[in-house]
């Protein structure tokens, strides 16, 4: 299958993500959750807590960028897409839920530092 | 990591993945295609003697029955798949990288911006242009050795006189229309 430059570093950014999530002690419970509404790219349990997770990833410097390009429309489309998830899960979830954001920031020459944002937005803002 | 060999008309393509944990004392280290061969040579056995190396390669044969992009990207697989150790993160040149359960990052002028992709890029380089002087020993009518499989008037003649070798992309544009 073909992947745009694009597809391609969504795809590893996604992998990072998970891989830093595992280690954080998330259970994975699925990703890259594709709806007509929107898309989720890890929904995960930490805890008692089902999270629902946005993966951003940014080649820029300024710091918050990866942050900051999570638009209304696009927190529109994610929260959409969480309704669809929660209404097709197997076993209807009754506890705790949570939006978190996984922000990956590429340096040149350095590793790629992965910040993980618990509770990052609500479902009203 | 890095290839070697995607245009020329014979030969296969080789993949290089490199591990190095801190920069080489005493080498050049650059894009294999900005060094001259001696620091390409010397490059090349630092980088063995220092680094993790895995090397993947895809013979013409191969390159005929799927394409150039799917050999290259199986080329890498198996690059890194000879790694001792599987790294947590690969950046790969170019915007093209192979599905791994491992992360890919493809960086593009890599071999430029990257240490590590341009120390694979010498290893790739240099695997492939000694594998092509030993192919030169078995089809010396080709000159192999002097354009190492790519397209220069001097291999154009060469196959014109002699047709193509076992070594020979029949799928190349240069090829399948001889041979058609």
């Amino acid at each position: 299958m073909t992947q745009t430059f694009r597809q391609a570093r969504g795809r590893a950014a996604e992998q990072m993500a998970v891989a830093y999530l595992r280690r954080e002690g998330y259970e994975i419970e699925a990703t890259n959750v594709r709806f007509k509404v929107g898309e989720l790219d890890v929904v995960a349990r930490e805890g008692e807590t089902l999270c629902f997770l946005e993966v951003r990833s940014r080649t820029s410097e300024q710091f918050g960028s990866a942050l900051e390009s999570i638009t209304p429309m696009k927190r529109r489309r994610f929260i959409r897409a969480v309704r669809w998830y929660l209404a097709r899960r197997r076993r209807p979830w009754l506890g705790p839920m949570r939006f978190d954001v996984v922000a990956i920031q590429h340096r040149q020459g350095a590793p790629p530092s992965l910040t993980l944002l618990r509770d990052a937005f609500t479902a009203d803002s | 990591m890095d290839e070697a060999g995607r245009g020329p008309w014979a030969g296969p393509v080789v993949a290089a993945a490199v591990v190095v944990s801190r920069r080489l004392p005493r080498v050049r280290i650059d894009d294999s295609k900005r060094l001259t061969p001696a620091q390409r040579e010397r490059a090349y056995h630092a980088i063995l003697e220092h680094a993790r190396v895995g090397v993947g390669i895809v013979h013409a044969a191969r390159i005929d029955a799927e394409n150039i992009r799917q050999a290259t990207l199986r080329a890498m697989e198996e690059a890194v798949a000879h790694l001792a150790r599987r790294p947590d993160l690969v950046l790969v040149d170019g915007h093209d990288v192979p599905s791994l359960s491992i992360p890919c990052w493809p960086v593009i002028g890599g071999d430029r911006l990257s240490y590590p992709i341009a120390c694979a890029s010498i290893i790739a380089k240099v695997t492939r242009d000694s594998l092509m002087v030993f192919y030169h020993r078995l089809f010396p009518e080709y000159r192999f050795d002097a354009h190492k499989g790519y397209g220069t008037p001097a291999h154009r003649d060469a196959l014109r006189l002699h047709g193509p070798s076992l070594l020979h992309r029949m799928s190349f544009r240069p090829l399948a229309a001889s041979s058609s």
